[in-house]
């Protein structure tokens, strides 16, 4: 990993960048939001805290997903009609772009797709129950759902304020593949990977929760 | 780094009363202990769903109980008591904050736990075995599922009366189950757990009667079943061998043959061999025929020790008859005996032979032989017999297991199928 040290431009703490990917970040003191630029930072406003919830994993919980050790560096939370879920932002060593889905008890590591492959028609409109072929495995189509930031800590590959809209859709294979297509306006990005039992993440420094 | 995480708890719209949530962030519907109202905490704005006020329901296991079940300590976090017409069953909602959300389903006595499956099995609910984890599920039934009552949290928007489609495929002791509706499709994977097994855990003193074969129970040896037969194969085979050593090791030797020729005058006279040799304490074979034509010939066979007098008496009958009737011609009978005497020991020997016949006692011919350390299968074929005994009736007991089982359901494979429809 890539360390970059930058002041928060709006209390001046130490705001550290783990991961040359992420461009965004909350700081921990004051709660500005910080925008990387090639040189220097921007605060593009306040975060509001996150709701509480009883999650076993912080940023800073350090894990494994088939043999390669991973950090989890920034949370985007996210709220939908019926609940909420959380998206971990994992640096791997492989340096790959990896988010930690967490959401009703289940956990799935997934990775950012090269989307230059057009296996999928941007024009067409997913429709629930129908198959996808993704890295070559046929996925369903589970879940579509109308998703909006509630909000957003630690570091990010991409700016994540509190309202910021996508449509959200899950995928699941045969053998617990799992993907997540995420279409932010006209911009789409697609992850694929794996559901992961919490046992097998073999997480460190997981975060203390009261009565367990 | 991040915040402790904690139960939250708030006043409850309707009463006022303090409602606790465990699963903090994923629950979405809360009911009031208090009043029963069904809250929404979806959202952060709290609503009552349903008002109520009525008293909380009491259930064999509590909201709040912990008990460790596969190794991972669980909390009963909610309560459903679900229907199909007028049977009822209970599912529990177990939480461990790391480990998520299982089911504990209490069905007619019987336990499962259930965890729900994030892999695609494309025809569930509508093949009639579909396979998982490289074990084949049978349909067991086709049903649906009613939210009768409530109570505690869930992390999805829990009603009363909300209906489900359900169809259950077994492969005991798994089940799999599929619970669908228009928006989507559940699919969850049981496990058959022993009564006891969550009355120790739960500390529970008194559990629902079992009754009948549940449609996922292990059948009685189930999985010992193969081990009985391999450790009955390896038997047989010891026998076998022993057997064969056994056949190799006989002299299978000739100790005295020869002709009779009897007739009326001999009626009352006892017929002798000449003194013959055995050589070793083993055993004694005594064959005997006659070329009997409607006729019968009894022979009283005394063999005996000419040291010690020690006598063995058998008796050889043999009969044969046929004819021609209605039906065309018949015979019945057999012309040939034989009789082993077991451990003889050695010494010289004769037989002594009182032959009798039927009315046309004429005249009659028979021949015997006799013949020393024969190899019997006798031995063999109960040692193996009584291998298989064990086995057998296991298998006997499982097949009627498995009928009983099978009866509960309308997809009941033809071997278990002994209603005639």
């Amino acid at each position: 990993m890539q360390k970059t040290t930058f002041n928060c431009p709006s209390c001046g703490a130490e705001v550290v960048f783990q991961s040359s990917l992420s461009v965004y970040a909350v700081c921990k003191y004051c709660s500005s939001m910080i925008v990387r630029h090639d040189v220097d930072v921007e605060s593009i406003g306040q975060m509001a805290a996150l709701p509480d919830d009883m999650s076993p994993i912080q940023i800073g919980t350090e894990g494994y997903y088939r043999g390669v050790r991973f950090s989890v560096v920034g949370r985007m939370k996210i709220g939908w009609e019926d609940g909420s879920w959380n998206e971990w932002f994992i640096v791997p060593d492989d340096g790959r772009k990896g988010w930690l889905a967490e959401a009703q008890g289940f956990y799935a590591a997934s990775f950012e797709m090269d989307d230059t492959s057009q296996s999928i028609k941007t024009q067409s409109v997913p429709e629930l129950g129908s198959y996808l072929k993704l890295n070559n495995q046929k996925l369903k189509i589970v879940d579509i759902k109308k998703a909006v930031c509630i909000g957003s800590e630690g570091e990010l590959p991409f700016p994540a304020p509190k309202g910021r809209k996508t449509t959200s859709i899950d995928l699941l294979g045969p053998s617990g593949e799992f993907a997540s297509i995420e279409i932010e306006g006209n911009k789409r990005r697609i992850y694929v990977g794996h559901y992961v039992e919490w046992n097998d993440l073999r997480c460190q420094n997981p975060r203390p929760l009261e009565g367990w | 780094m991040g915040s402790k995480g904690k139960p939250q708890t708030f006043a409850c719209p309707a009463c006022g009363g303090t409602v606790t949530i465990k699963a903090v962030g994923i629950t979405t519907s809360a009911i009031c202990m208090y009043c029963s109202s069904v809250i929404d905490v979806a959202n952060e704005n709290y609503q009552i769903i349903k008002k109520a006020n009525e008293k909380m329901r009491k259930t064999l296991l509590e909201l709040g109980v912990r008990g460790r079940l596969f190794g991972v300590d669980w909390e009963v976090i909610g309560y459903t008591d679900k229907k199909d017409g007028s049977y009822h069953w209970d599912e529990y909602l177990l939480y461990n904050p790391y480990y998520g959300f299982r089911f504990l389903v209490q069905n007619q006595g019987h336990w499962n736990f259930i965890k729900v499956l994030k892999k695609d099995i494309p025809d569930i609910g509508d093949a009639n075995e579909v396979w998982v984890n490289g074990k084949k599920y049978q349909l067991f039934l086709k049903g649906e599922a009613v939210v009768d009552y409530v109570k505690g949290e869930f992390h999805w928007r829990v009603k009363k009366g909300e209906r489900v489609d359900a169809a259950d495929y077994v492969a005991p002791p798994s089940l799999l189950s599929m619970e669908k509706n228009a928006e989507e499709i559940i699919v969850s994977l049981g496990e058959y757990l022993k009564p006891q097994e969550v009355a120790s855990t739960f500390k529970l003193k008194e559990m629902p009667d079992r009754t009948g074969v549940a449609s996922n129970q292990p059948a009685p040896y189930q999985g010992a079943f193969l081990k009985l037969w391999i450790v009955a194969g390896v038997f047989i085979a010891f026998a076998t061998m022993v057997q064969n050593m056994t056949v190799k090791a006989s002299d299978n030797a000739d100790v005295y043959s020869s002709q009779f020729q009897v007739d009326s005058t001999d009626r009352d006279k006892t017929l002798s061999t000449p003194s013959f040799f055995i050589p070793k304490k083993n055993n004694v074979l005594i064959q005997s025929g006659s070329n009997l034509d409607n006729d019968w010939l009894e022979l009283h066979l005394s063999l005996v020790n000419e040291e010690t007098n020690k006598e063995y008496a058998i008796v050889q009958a043999m009969e044969y008859y046929h004819g021609q009737d209605i039906d065309g011609p018949w015979a019945e009978g057999k012309q040939y005996t034989e009789t082993y005497i077991s451990s003889v020991p050695s010494g010289n020997y004769r037989l002594l032979i009182d032959a009798d016949s039927g009315t046309s006692f004429r005249g009659i011919n028979f021949a015997l032989r006799i013949m020393r350390d024969v190899p019997s299968g006798l031995n063999y074929w109960i040692t193996v017999l009584m291998i298989l005994v064990y086995p057998g009736l296991v298998m006997l007991r499982r097949w009627s297991f498995e009928n009983k089982r099978w009866s509960e359901s309308d997809y009941t494979p033809a071997i278990y199928n002994l209603r005639n429809e």
